[in-house]
């Protein structure tokens, strides 16, 4: 008799314990690093021969200064939210997943064709759209987890890889497939009744806005109140001890890793439905990308995602108007977001100063 | 043999702490030019931690290093190799990518031409080395090729490489089979005959016995004696080991003891490769009585616990809980029909430090009732018993939402006993439980013990302790190179009977 | 099929793979060392802008090709720093520096050249014209009329594999990448020397930015590397980080490369997307990372910060 219980080495291997820092470290660094960046830059802005004061004014205007501006800045944060979701979720259960901009187009191109190829009343149809992404976005995802958990392939590399035959295929099939006539290479337009209406008058801001809301809460729901989220969580944390404590190590990364995917298509599917009504080529400035960011300034919070998400927002809108008005280049807040994300790296460099003052108080 | 009287090599008064732990408390050795010196003691003793500091691994907290008269100061290895001391630690140091050559010559690479590693010439002089000192290997070979044997041999010519004059070995029989010993204590005198100085550390009386020239005795961090070879018998080093006065035992002996609870029949265990590291284990665990297995570390208890906790590694032969067989069930399994476990490791493998005090409550059971239904954790429930525990086992701070993380060692520990014992367990294996714990927590962990074997539970306790074992268990079995070798009653027994059996694997009068 | 080698293809495969070789060279010796660099697209990326830069104040392409060694170094000091000295996590350092890359490149571009999209053509690298191989068929006339960064990248492979298993250097950054705490027990400086490979690893990321701004194009343009990056950390994972197989591996998708760009010209009757081209090189890699084709085995230290113990 032979009893087989084999833990495989690389599940047991966390890939950073940087996410323990996460969970634990204190607001204050991500704070820190805004705070930084802002300063930092604001060297820049001067060689470009504008007060920087005068330029971080507009730059708040252009964020939040008109209904119009605010809306635009709370649309732009919707497919940024649920990126960020999509990140942390997978991150939570130890699995570094940046694979978030492939599955974000692939559920995005899913919902666009569901959406013109079939008719089906309102709002299933909308339910539909979302599920078609989410579908998507899991499977294209869940290659990446079964690479980890049955082959032990760093998932860093293989959601990183996945990336761009994603790319490629989305614009094989916008442009050559399904291409509806027209300068921009698009697919046709989907059905009225699979879009996400406007709900205020006169701006871009669409119900994706609600579902961003729902999945926040579902989010936080799953991860703090079931045993899924429990053991995901456990995984995430110390792989060996939970699999001491009967978790199956395998079942939940699949599943983590599924879920992200998920999430990333709602991203793509909700974009589609809400604000372009179809896929047209490149509609992506590297939300999924982003979305890792913001998870990150969010230290891993579903609901302080939304506030972050909201914050690189702002960068975008703000940065526009800032452009148009002081033609500083938009390219500026790419660059903060480049630096801020660079303090979270090296944020020991925080911790330890700030514990180095402290001691010094004591003192 | 004949060796010159000035001490080669002088530690006077080394103490080092690590947080509470006094690793070396004062100790003084002196090691003679050219004579094989065994460093021996119990596990913790502080063998290794002195020799760390030898070579420049750790720095003292005070104390002084003398080499041929001189006090010296050793920051680093550099250092340490520059007053031609070497070190062969007991997981070797190699680098199995590339040949025995680069790993030998790795930081002390000869050049040609200025910028280039000059191979042949390391070759040469690795080849020299090796027939100087019957050393045989091929220098071409890569080291993940290599037997245990033969990397061994790659870590002496290291030093030897570096002109070590002494050498430090760390418990350098652990991987050998017998034959292999054998060739390794030639290739000691061969060393010996050289010139070099050798100072061994090993926990193995009949080994230290049959090769060194003087012995020096660690016990809880401190020198017990140093003798030469000749005034040495296993006996006399045995009772240096671990003789102790008279034990107070404070707990009174068990209730009666019942039925069989765990019945373990001819269990073998093997490693990835295959290598066999426990075999024909055979014993019973009772109601009423707390079963130890002790051993020196590195005999296969902690596979063993491993094993009949349901996790790790392969086992071969019948396990039985209270009659049923349970040989081929996993750990979530086992724990559901009342098996408890606490690990070796609190924090790497009991605990999920990231979670709160509440959230470990419950890790093993979190799919049950009352934990959860339908997959939804109940908050209530979980709170309740998160609060009962903190209290009936007197948790501090008394917080069940802190992070684990935050709580001290001991405390983490009554986490883990509280969870584990609390619980309606039949059995409870316990795996170094009062590892690292100061002496009010380990009393309090022995009290729970204790109190569990007073309700007619089983308890399987594997320790390295003697004193431990003495003190609350009923039976001790004896585990060495991965066999039980005696299961003695603990209440007449005594810490020689244990030690020689530890360190021998056999009784004092049976040849 | 003949058509295959046509001279057409294989100059364009020369000119494709040359950035990525050198750019596989950069991912491979910070690796090797034990220091992910994932930061290669933006290293090019600011190394294209330095040399464009760099030529276009200048006149002189050497100062561009100097400029662009500059940046990468300095971009591959701050992820030293923010990996090695304070043990920060490597993919996030990466991934930051290539967001700060890409906006940093963008601004400059927008501030110096208002018009936007790019810079205006800038002095070239000169190409070398070596006399007698005008002669040779086939062959000489794919070496004549090189740059020197050509060159250079063919002879990476040589260099790297005599400097990484040849050199005393060379041998300890493998050796702080296999198994850091032995090396440290040698003696080895582990932190100086995963420094020196990452300083390296920028000037080399920082020169195959170099020869897209001042050798393929003329000129610098927004967003220039264009994934290049990636497929080099794509070549470095085939190649399984040996020199040898990943310069066959950047060469190789330097050629799929080529053919997805001639493939109107080569093969006008292929029904084949050329997407199918452009994605081939991810797909290959995720075959050999998931074992179909040989096991990938990198540097066993890799990724993990490295902290002395108890001194």
């Amino acid at each position: 008799m032979v009893r087989k219980i084999t833990l495989h080495k690389d599940l047991t291997k966390n890939s950073f314990s940087i996410r323990e820092w996460l969970e634990t470290t204190p607001i204050i660094v991500p704070v820190i690093a805004v705070i930084l960046a802002f300063a930092f830059g604001a060297l820049f802005i001067l060689a470009t021969g504008h007060n920087p004061i005068q330029a971080y004014i507009l730059f708040l205007r252009g964020a939040f200064g008109n209904m119009f501006n605010l809306m635009e800045t709370i649309t732009k944060s919707i497919p940024l939210t649920i990126a960020g979701l999509a990140f942390l979720f997978a991150y939570r259960c130890g699995v570094f997943n940046i694979g978030t901009e492939g599955q974000l187009l692939i559920g995005a191109i899913a919902a666009a064709l569901v959406g013109f190829l079939i008719k089906l009343p309102p709002v299933i149809h909308q339910i539909v759209l979302i599920l078609t992404g989410a579908v998507f976005g899991a499977l294209y995802a869940g290659i990446a987890g079964w690479l980890k958990a049955y082959r032990g392939v760093n998932e860093i590399l293989s959601t990183l890889m996945l990336n761009y035959p994603a790319i490629y295929l989305t614009h094989f099939l916008v442009v050559k497939v399904f291409k509806a006539p027209g300068v921009v290479p698009a697919t046709p337009l989907i059905n009225k009744s699979a879009e996400l209406p406007v709900i205020i008058p006169d701006t871009r801001l669409h119900a994706g806005i609600f579902i961003v809301i729902a999945l926040i809460f579902l989010v936080d729901f799953i991860l703090r109140k079931t045993v899924l989220g429990y053991e995901i969580r456990a995984v995430g944390f110390n792989p060996t001890a939970a699999a001491y404590s009967g978790i199956s190590i395998r079942k939940n990364v699949i599943i983590a890793i599924m879920i992200s995917g998920a999430l990333a298509g709602i991203a793509g599917s909700v974009e589609v439905m809400g604000l372009h009504h179809r896929f047209f080529d490149q509609f992506s400035p590297g939300y999924g990308f982003d979305g890792i960011s913001v998870s990150l300034v969010a230290l891993l919070n579903p609901f302080a995602t939304f506030f972050s998400a909201l914050f690189f927002g702002a960068m975008r809108t703000g940065s526009t108007e800032m452009q148009i008005f002081q033609e500083i280049p938009r390219q500026l807040m790419t660059l903060y977001q480049g630096i801020i994300l660079f303090f979270i790296a090296g944020q020991l460099i925080f911790i330890t100063f700030i514990r180095k003052i402290i001691r010094k108080r004591k003192e | 043999m004949e060796y010159a009287l000035t001490p080669i090599l002088e530690m006077r008064q080394i103490t080092k702490k690590f947080g509470n732990v006094i690793a070396n408390d004062s100790i003084s050795i002196s090691v003679k030019k050219g004579s094989i010196h065994a460093i021996i003691g119990e596990n913790g003793a502080g063998k290794t931690t002195l020799m760390n500091i030898l070579y420049g691994l750790y720095n003292p907290d005070s104390g002084a290093i003398l080499i041929n008269g001189k006090p010296v100061i050793i920051k680093n290895p550099s250092d340490a190799i520059k007053k031609s001391i070497g070190m062969i630690h007991q997981h070797f140091k190699l680098i199995p990518i590339f040949t025995v050559t680069q790993n030998i010559a790795l930081g002390s690479e000869t050049r040609k031409s200025l910028i280039f590693v000059n191979e042949k010439s390391e070759e040469e002089h690795v080849r020299e080395l090796s027939e100087r000192y019957g050393l045989e290997i091929n220098p071409r070979a890569f080291v993940s090729a290599l037997p245990v044997s033969v990397q061994q041999r790659v870590e002496i010519l290291k030093a030897l490489y570096r002109e070590a004059e002494v050498l430090i070995l760390d418990e350098p029989t652990s991987l050998l089979t017998p034959q292999e010993i054998k060739e390794f204590f030639e290739i000691l005198k061969v060393l010996q005959n050289q010139g070099k100085t050798i100072i061994f550390i090993s926990h193995k009386l009949e080994e230290v016995l049959e090769i060194s020239d003087e012995i020096t005795v660690l016990r809880g961090g401190k020198v017990i004696g140093t003798l030469a070879r000749k005034d040495a018998t296993e006996q006399i080093l045995a009772n240096m080991m671990v003789g102790r006065e008279v034990l107070f035992r404070p707990y009174k002996p068990s209730v009666v003891v019942g039925k069989p609870i765990l019945q373990v029949q001819n269990l073998w265990g093997k490693d990835r490769f295959g290598k066999v590291i426990f075999k024909n284990i055979s014993f019973e665990v009772r109601e009423g009585e707390i079963l130890g297995i002790i051993g020196v570390a590195g005999n296969g208890q902690t596979e063993l616990a491993l094993a009949l906790a349901g996790i790790f590694p392969e086992s071969s032969g019948k396990i039985f809980l209270d009659g049923k067989k349970i040989s081929n069930l996993k750990n979530r399994s086992l724990r559901d029909l009342g098996i408890g476990y606490i690990p070796e490791d609190r924090q790497k493998e009991g605990l999920v430090l990231g979670f709160s005090v509440e959230e470990n409550s419950f890790l093993g059971q979190h799919y049950n009732k009352p934990f959860s239904r339908n997959g939804l954790l109940d908050s209530d429930n979980i709170g309740t018993h998160a609060e009962k525990l903190v209290e009936e086992y007197d948790i501090r701070p008394p917080d069940t939402k802190l992070i684990a993380k935050n709580l001290s060692g001991g405390n983490q520990q009554k986490v883990i006993l509280a969870r584990e014992i609390s619980r309606d367990t039949r059995l409870i294996i316990a795996s170094q439980p009062t590892r690292g714990l100061d002496i009010g927590a380990t009393e309090f962990v022995h009290s729970e013990l204790i109190k569990a074997r007073d309700e007619h539970r089983g308890v399987l306790l594997f320790s390295l302790s003697i004193e431990e074992v003495l003190l609350i268990c009923t039976r001790i079995a004896v585990i060495y190179r991965g066999e039980i070798v005696g299961i003695l009653d603990a209440y007449r027994t005594n810490e020689m009977e244990i030690g020689l059996l530890m360190l021998r694997g056999k009784e004092n009068n049976v040849a | 099929m003949q058509n295959i080698f046509s001279e057409a293809l294989l100059a364009t495969t020369i000119n494709l793979s040359t950035p990525l070789i050198i750019a596989v060279f950069a991912g491979l010796i910070s690796e090797r060392s034990g220091v992910i660099n994932l930061a290669l697209e933006g290293m090019m990326l600011a190394g294209a802008c330095a040399a464009a830069l760099g030529s276009y104040f200048t006149g002189n392409p050497y100062i561009g090709l100097m400029a662009s060694i500059a940046i990468g170094m300095l971009m591959a000091l701050a992820h030293a720093y923010a990996t090695i000295t304070w043990r920060g996590d490597q993919i996030i350092s990466g991934l930051a520096l290539i967001v700060a890359s890409v906006g940093g490149t963008g601004f400059i571009l927008q501030l110096i050249f208002k018009h936007g999209g790019n810079t205006p053509d800038v002095t070239p690298l000169p190409r070398i014209i070596i006399p007698f191989l005008q002669n040779i068929p086939v062959l000489g006339v794919l070496i004549n009329k090189q740059t020197i960064l050509v060159y250079f990248a063919y002879l990476l492979p040589v260099l790297m594999y005599l400097f990484l298993y040849k050199t005393p250097l060379g041998m300890r950054i493998r050796a702080c990448g296999e198994d850091p705490r032995t090396a440290d027990t040698l003696g080895i400086n582990v932190y100086l020397t995963r420094y020196i490979a990452v300083l390296i690893s920028g000037a080399l990321a920082g020169l195959s930015g170099a020869y897209l701004s001042i050798v393929q194009l003329s000129k610098f343009q927004e967003n220039m590397s264009a994934g290049r990056g990636w497929i080099a950390i794509a070549a470095l994972i085939l190649g399984k980080w040996r020199p040898w197989s990943v310069f066959l591996a950047a060469l190789f998708f330097g050629f799929t490369d080529a053919i997805q760009l001639t493939m109107q010209v080569v093969f006008p009757d292929s029904k084949l997307p050329r997407e199918i081209f452009l994605s081939l090189p991810y797909i290959l890699t995720i075959l050999v990372l998931a074992g179909f084709v040989g096991k990938a085995i990198g540097p066993a230290a890799g990724g993990k910060p490295y902290e002395k113990e108890q001194l």
